[in-house]
């Protein structure tokens, strides 16, 4: 890391370590605190710790909360006969923002992925079963991505649906293949959404 | 399709190259070394944006300079065309029709290509990973679809393999971690089985063919697709879909014991026989020159037919190791294309007195008379 001051070293180093920054970027954000008034620059730091302090994973669907259980989770107004499964809490967010879903979601914290040392274990599945048997749940749909590592996923939670004879759904492949649901935009989404078909 | 100019800059030893082609055929001409080829290749990657020599992006920059730049304009049926690359630390950037693409793929399929070039001598001669590579290419320039099945198929290998390398290391696995993976790979693969089976029926008759056109009847090339799963010939997607199933599971404990995927269209070969005889075994040279130009032959031929339009056909030096006779044959087949590009050292080579050509000069790197 670049020469200078320790504590403007140590905070480059932490944020290199954050996805998408570069050594550089890291060294350019790490000037532009330096440049922070102190209010601004406490701010980010109360920021980052209350995001750890504050957050946690809703004990029912495993989404990112400050409340548990999450709003999401709390609203009766939702629909619980219907389950939406998807990989991320950016998904939720993406599937939101279309205001189509009624139901409640279960967020898996990732997906199956062998080359990351990512198999069921490392995923929410256990959370997800314990909340299908005895519930109320009529139709689980399987949000994960239009991709290899999400659809692995989809069949692998079909196949332990199944049994417990809950009508399973997959999101129709509307969204472009080998994108990430996040990305994809509200009206393709939406349409994914309606066209769900019965697997 | 035809390309109707061509500019290079940085790309390999051409630093600053602009040509206008308005000729059928478009012959280079230079010493060993002017830069002949690396036209040839830029016209190529223009098209598809890759090399087709496999070389790397990083490599094709003209050493000392930090970026190199494509510009390519044509017509096609649909209209004219504009095409750009540009390749500038590590990151490339292609424009198609003004419109920047967010992924590479989509440039595959808007102006086909085909290169023939005496390395393709490795067609027949290379192991079976050589003609998959062929017969993907070709394949993937009429289906879209088809490149996204290859990379979600290699994909589901890539995973797959790791679940057996861990199963070969702690000693079993349970079947759900493989089921998964099993699926997929046996959806895919079926689909991608049947894709090749249908490319090869339409492709192998029209290059045997051509192979015989060559050589004016004097021997004669057979050519079969040989996949790992089914017979080759016409098998739909749910028998090779069952067959597969079968396969992998007949070959679970072997494929634990190597930690690799045994079986599926990344094992596919293409036989090639002449004289009904294995040419990567007892093939000569010549025949090895004369089947890698009718599988080239062949490919254009496919992408003829399903684009509606004529592909746009490089080739490098192919003319200089062919007798008298099959020099003159490939004259005559080259003489029904739309457009071609040829590279030749000498402008008293067969190519350069037969072929009515429009001539470029070329001497290190620059264009020096037409
Ligand atoms: N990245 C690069 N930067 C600069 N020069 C390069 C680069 N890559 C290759 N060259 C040079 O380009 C030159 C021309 O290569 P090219 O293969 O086009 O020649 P050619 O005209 O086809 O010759 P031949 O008749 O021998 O096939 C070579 O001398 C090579 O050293
Ligand atoms: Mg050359
Ligand atoms: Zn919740």
């Amino acid at each position: 890391m670049m020469l200078g001051p320790p504590s403007l070293t140590r905070l480059a180093e932490c944020l290199v370590r954050l996805p998408g920054i570069g050594k550089k970027t890291a060294e350019r954000l790490a000037l532009y605190v330096f440049k922070m008034s102190e209010e601004e620059a406490t701010a980010l730091a109360e920021a980052v710790v209350d995001v750890k302090r504050r957050t946690r994973l809703c004990s029912v669907c495993c989404n990112v909360t400050e409340e548990d259980p999450c709003p999401i989770c709390a609203d009766d107004t939702r629909d619980a006969s219907l389950l939406c499964v998807v990989e991320q809490p950016g998904d939720v967010i993406a599937l939101e923002r279309t205001g189509q879903f009624k139901g409640r979601y279960h967020v898996l914290q990732g997906a199956l992925s062998p080359l990351d040392g990512v198999g069921p274990e490392q995923l929410r599945v256990t959370e997800f079963m314990s909340r299908l048997k005895g519930s109320e749940i009529a139709e689980v749909v399987l949000a994960t991505n239009p991709n290899v590592e999400g659809e692995a996923t989809a069949l692998y939670l079909m196949k332990l649906i199944k049994p417990l004879g809950i009508m399973v759904t997959r999101i129709a492949r509307g969204i472009p293949v080998g994108s990430d649901l996040d990305f994809a935009d509200e009206v393709t989404l939406a349409r994914a959404l309606e066209g769900r078909q019965k697997v | 399709m035809r390309l109707t100019s061509l500019l290079a800059r940085n790309f390999r030893n051409l630093e600053e190259l602009h040509l206008s082609f308005d000729a059928q055929r478009n012959l280079l001409i230079g010493k060993n070394g002017a830069g002949k080829s690396n036209v040839l290749e830029a016209i190529y990657y223009l098209c598809v944006s890759r090399s087709p020599r496999g070389a790397l992006d990083g490599e094709l920059v003209r050493w000392g300079a930090d970026f190199f730049h494509l510009e390519g304009r044509g017509e096609r049926r649909r209209g004219p065309f504009e095409v750009t690359a540009t390749v500038r630390g590590g990151q490339k950037e292609v424009g198609f029709n003004g419109v920047r693409l967010a992924r590479i793929s989509e440039l595959v399929g808007e102006i086909a290509v085909v290169s023939l070039s005496q390395d393709d001598t490795k067609l027949t001669k290379g192991p079976p990973g050589q003609r998959r590579r062929f017969l993907d290419i070709a394949v993937s320039q009429i289906s879209r679809i088809y490149l996204q099945m290859l990379n979600d198929y290699r994909r589901t290998l890539q995973q797959r393999n790791r679940v057996l390398l861990v199963a070969r290391e702690s000693g079993g696995v349970r079947a759900e971690s493989l089921e998964p993976w099993d699926e997929q790979l046996v959806s895919l693969g079926a689909r991608i089985i049947v894709e090749r089976q249908s490319a090869m029926e339409e492709l192998a008759p029209r290059a045997i063919a051509l192979y015989g056109q060559l050589g004016g009847g004097r021997d004669s090339m057979d050519l079969v697709y040989a996949p790992t799963v089914g017979d080759g010939t016409g098998m739909s997607g749910d028998e090779l879909a069952n067959e597969f199933r079968d396969k992998l599971v007949r070959t679970r404990r072997a494929e634990i014991e190597r930690g690799q995927t045994l079986v599926g269209p990344h094992r596919d070969d293409i036989e090639v026989a002449v004289g009904g005889r294995n040419l990567r075994t007892y093939g000569s040279e010549g025949q090895h020159r004369s089947a890698a130009i009718a599988l080239r032959l062949g490919e254009a031929d496919l992408l003829r037919r399903h684009i509606g339009e004529d592909p746009v056909f490089v080739l490098d030096e192919v003319f200089s190791e062919l007798d008298r006779d099959r020099a003159g044959a490939l004259v005559t087949i080259l003489e029904e294309w739309e457009q071609i590009f040829l590279a030749t050292t000498r402008s008293d080579s067969i190519e350069a007195r037969d072929l009515e050509a429009a001539t470029f000069l070329l001497e290190d790197g620059a264009f020096v008379e037409g």
